[in-house]
């Protein structure tokens, strides 16, 4: 654009306010213009910015009061754009407006990379929690399922161990009867031997078969005591070895 | 600059900026002057010349430079006593920013 298609179009952009403003306005911009010089004209223009641009500020400076109007780094701004006195009257300079952005920009980087740097973190620290999520699991798995499984086949084992303690005493309970019964009927029957001959015989074989069964309970109870118990608790102690000891085992 | 620059210091400025030349200084010089010290766009200094001539802090008249004439501007009487009074008031303003900046702790 020419320097005199610049003023046209600035003088038509003016033709709203008062004679007097407007050839103000125009001998100012001329001026201004032929000051910059034949070489200068054209930056001048680039530096001032569009006739419209232009326009607008004379327009502004003249409806505004004192401090209305204000430019920044974006252009100039009408004072109704903002009731903020100390917002409205001020303008900043270019250059840390052409700053700031690339200072957001900068700061939304490394925002997004400390996101993605988070999020790489979350993944391992989800990985681990799937563990500490299955240790939890077996934990109340454990408390659900296997307590009361422990507490049956403790009972149940108690219970073995008590049936077989008692049927041991019972055995050891039942020879001694049998003994003694045995043993008086033995007596009682070899003193009526002489009085009754057949009464006697009969007491003292009733007496010998207590005895042979007294000696039958012994042997149960013996066998109980001495071979099952320890069997039991080899079992135990195997099991037990099964379930725990496989570093044992290994030994 | 991360300060902005109000009308009234954007005022003062100009009013200095013009008042330095005796016979006065044209549009362009000021702008280019202004624009030694501060960022503001161009098309700013207009409104604050036009202003400050409606206020009669400033006069203008023409003078014949290079087959044309220039538009020159230059401090009334009261321009100088405006002028007088912004350089008070800058100097009680600034000297007391510079001692709360200065007097705090420093930033990390």
């Amino acid at each position: 654009m020419s320097k005199k298609e610049y003023l046209d179009r600035l003088q038509g952009l003016l033709m709203g306010i008062s004679e007097e403003e407007r050839s103000a306005a125009m001998e100012y911009y001329r001026d201004y213009l032929e000051d910059a010089g034949p070489e200068g004209e054209q930056r001048a223009m680039e530096h001032l910015g569009s006739p419209e641009t232009v326009a607008a500020a004379i327009k502004d400076g003249i409806q505004g009061d004192r401090a209305a109007g204000y430019t920044t780094e974006s252009g100039y701004h009408s004072g109704t754009e903002d009731k903020d006195r100390y917002a409205a009257g001020s303008w900043s300079g270019e250059k840390s407006g052409a700053e700031e952005p690339n200072a957001g920009n900068g700061y939304r980087n490394q925002g997004s990379a400390y996101r993605s740097n988070e999020g790489s973190d979350n993944g391992s620290r989800r990985k681990r929690r799937f563990g500490i999520g299955w240790i939890i699991l077996i934990f109340f798995g454990f408390l659900c399922l296997g307590i009361p499984i422990l507490s049956v086949a403790g009972s149940i084992f108690l219970a073995i161990v008590a049936v077989m303690a008692a049927f041991s005493l019972g055995g050891f309970a039942v020879f001694l009867g049998l003994l003694m019964a045995g043993g008086i009927l033995v007596i009682v029957g070899i003193a009526k031997f002489m009085l009754l001959p057949g009464l006697g015989a009969m007491l003292t074989g009733a007496g010998l078969i207590c005895l042979t069964f007294a000696l039958l309970a012994l042997l149960a109870a013996v066998w109980i005591f001495g071979k099952f118990i320890p069997w039991l608790c080899r079992g135990i102690v195997w099991v037990f070895r099964r379930m725990f000891g496989t570093g044992g085992g290994h030994r | 600059m991360v300060f902005n620059t109000g009308a009234t210091l954007l005022d003062a400025i100009v009013l200095s900026v013009v008042s330095s030349e005796e016979e006065g200084t044209y549009g362009y010089r000021i702008t280019q002057e202004v624009q030694n010290v501060l960022d503001v766009s161009d098309s700013t200094l207009y409104p604050v010349l036009r202003r400050l001539q409606k206020d009669d802090c400033l006069t203008v008249y023409d003078r014949e430079y290079g087959g044309r004439n220039r538009r020159y501007y230059k401090l009334t009487n009261q321009g100088y006593a405006q002028l007088g009074m912004y350089r008070t008031e800058w100097k009680s303003y600034s000297s007391k920013i510079t001692e709360i900046l200065a007097s705090g702790r420093r930033g990390l």
